[in-house]
């Protein structure tokens, strides 16, 4: 069965292309353009796994998003990748790992993300699990 | 050590002793006053203090004894010297406990009485300079006194904090303001040891001064009182020698840079975002071009077509947000230089009108323009044109498709009143309230597609502030919203 992979994030362009080159790849793509639009499809969609945005309307919103996620059991076990723009110049003190509770998704990749990285680490994670 | 010339009081009824003792001592550069009464020796006696009295003890009047009480009683310090012919022990006693200095019966020899003069004299030379020893320290310590509280004010008075701890660490001096720095609630006590009273992070600074002894030197260092910025003190401390190099303690100058701190903070939340912003229109478009290059979705040469239209609109924006935050920066810095004329904003509402007419057009919009060309206002051009540009522009891409644009340039007889409302998507309340924010864009379903840098109203805020005008906003989430403007008018 074709994998669902859910995007949320607040550039419709970074949207875009990744749902271009995920639905190229053969998956089936849902997108949300915020934090409370992404929760809704998480659980309306169930997707097998989640790639999020580290900062949309604010500063770590995207942290907030993948702690809620993980708070309901229905969908608390989806994969979360993060793309973050902000690893270097932010403070986030980044660590990985669902038992990280205060920040709990599995992998970060940095934006500009290169095609083969993003569809290497999709591929992995949806495989691991 | 001596005293030149002497004031003498000789009191004696007996003619012959009162000149006896006069020749004797004026002979010898003294003054020498005389009564012939008791009355008259206490009325001269306590006038003013001579520096020896000869008192005869047996007068005519009153009693010697009572003529030393009442002159003792003036003068407790006055020397007096008791003369009788009739010398007995008990009167001995009595006058010694009146505090006669000396007792000499009659008759005597000159050189007896002499004898007990000199070192009367040398008593009372004693007593004056004892006196002026006395008013002399007196004087002193009223000075130092001054001296001590001179300095106290001003150390007081200085908005700096300030403590002065001996070897020990303990409190030598302080003032208000070190309490109110360090969030004392107590008061200190001078001689209390600085490390009872101390908060944690301002231990460590102390400890080092006391232990770096070898290689003694002042000492700079940031205190966080209440992070993050909210209390910052700068500790600057410094050793306190002696000629020798010998450390006596150490005087600590705390100033409050809480404010700098917050601003430093707040610049870099703004480099922060603005890296943030600068960053995302270049991943879209490196991302878009990796795939235009790599073929990443087949080699059919249109699918592509849309991918460069936009990287070729998220560059515009680009440039735009670079323009802006360099506007931005400029106004900040107080660096825009304005040249003010008179403007008719009607006639710049029309200009802009048209200017976008073609984006109007596409979008089916109508626009309804009620413009008093009568008024004017006194402003920069460029800036006037900014606002315009930003607020029409926000209303055309805020709008929906067919809706409308209304301008009206009315006044209020003090203000000209710009206001431009859209038919569009409106606002939630929580986006309001940031509207003006660096920045800030409205992120929801309808907002998507629409392109901005988030700077385009903090910078019509700021120029309309410049201009001491004001800025309102109504909206209604899916109905649209309306920005008015005041701006002085010119009467």
């Amino acid at each position: 069965m074709t994998k669902k992979i859910l995007l949320i994030d607040d550039d419709v362009d970074i949207i875009e292309m990744n749902s271009a080159l995920l639905i190229h790849a053969g998956y089936r793509v849902v997108s949300a353009f915020t934090g409370s639009e992404g929760l809704e499809k998480a659980v309306s969609e169930k997707p097998d796994l989640i790639i999020l945005d580290v900062m949309m309307s604010s500063v770590g919103e995207g942290f907030e998003v993948a702690r809620q996620i993980r708070k309901n059991p229905d969908i608390a076990q989806t994969p979360i990748l993060m793309l973050t723009g902000v690893n270097r110049e932010h403070p986030f003190n980044l660590r990985v790992g669902p038992d990280a509770d205060w920040n709990p998704v599995d992998c970060f990749l940095e934006k500009p993300v290169q095609k083969d990285m993003l569809l290497d680490k999709v591929f992995s994670m949806l495989n691991d699990h | 050590m001596k005293i030149e010339q002497a004031d003498i009081l000789v009191v004696d009824d007996e003619l012959g002793m009162r000149e006896g003792i006069r020749r004797l001592f004026a002979s010898q550069g003294h003054r020498v006053d005389t009564a012939e009464t008791g009355r008259l020796g206490v009325e001269k006696g306590t006038l003013r203090e001579f520096d020896i009295y000869f008192i005869d003890l047996k007068i005519g009047d009153i009693d010697g004894v009572e003529v030393l009480a009442e002159i003792r009683k003036v003068y407790p310090e006055a020397i007096c010297v008791i003369c009788t012919a009739y010398a007995s022990i008990d009167t001995a006693v009595e006058t010694t406990r009146l505090g006669a200095y000396h007792y000499v019966a009659k008759p005597f020899a000159p050189e007896e009485i002499q004898l007990v003069f000199d070192r009367a004299l040398e008593r009372r030379w004693y007593i004056l300079e004892a006196r002026r020893l006395r008013v002399e320290q007196e004087r002193r310590l009223l000075e130092v006194s001054r001296e001590k509280s001179r300095i106290r004010t001003i150390i007081n008075a200085i908005d700096d904090g300030i403590v002065v701890l001996n070897q020990q660490a303990e409190v030598v001096l302080f003032n208000p303001q070190f309490l109110k720095l360090l969030q004392l609630e107590h008061d200190l006590t001078i001689g209390q040891s600085i490390f009872e009273v101390l908060p944690d992070q301002f231990k460590g600074v102390i400890t080092d001064i006391f232990e770096q002894k070898d290689a003694l030197k002042a000492i700079k260092q940031e205190i966080v009182i209440q992070p993050p910025a909210k209390l910052v003190v700068m500790a600057n401390s410094t050793p306190i020698l002696d000629e020798t190099g010998q450390l006596l303690g150490f005087v600590s100058v705390l100033r409050d840079i809480s404010e700098l701190k917050q601003l430093e903070l707040l610049k870099s939340q703004f480099v922060n975002m603005a890296a943030h912003e600068l960053k995302a229109p270049l991943s879209a478009i490196q991302g878009y071009m990796e795939m235009v290059l790599d073929k990443s979705l087949g080699d059919e040469p249109d699918i592509y077509d849309g991918y460069l239209r936009r990287s070729l609109e998220r560059s515009k924006t680009l440039t735009t947000l670079i323009n802006d935050l360099l506007n931005i920066s400029r106004i900040q810095a107080g660096k825009v230089r304005r040249e003010i004329e008179r403007l008719i904003p009607a006639e710049m509402a029309e200009a802009t009108i048209e200017f976008f007419k073609n984006e109007i057009h596409k979008r089916g919009l109508t626009t309804e323009l009620d413009l008093d060309k009568t008024l004017t206002v006194d402003a920069d051009r460029e800036e006037l044109q900014r606002v315009f540009t930003n607020l029409i522009s926000n209303a055309i891409k805020y709008n929906r498709e067919q809706g409308t644009i209304r301008i009206a340039i009315t006044s209020d007889g003090r203000y000209v009143k710009i206001s431009v409302a859209d038919s569009g998507i409106g606002m939630l309340a929580e986006e309001k309230e940031r509207l003006f924010e660096e920045f800030f864009r409205a992120k929801n379903y309808y907002t998507r597609n629409i392109t901005g840098t988030g700077l385009g109203l903090t910078l019509v805020k700021k120029i309309v502030d410049g201009y001491a005008g004001k800025i309102d906003v109504t909206s209604e989430y899916e109905k649209g919203t309306c920005f008015t403007l005041y701006l002085p008018m010119v009467m």
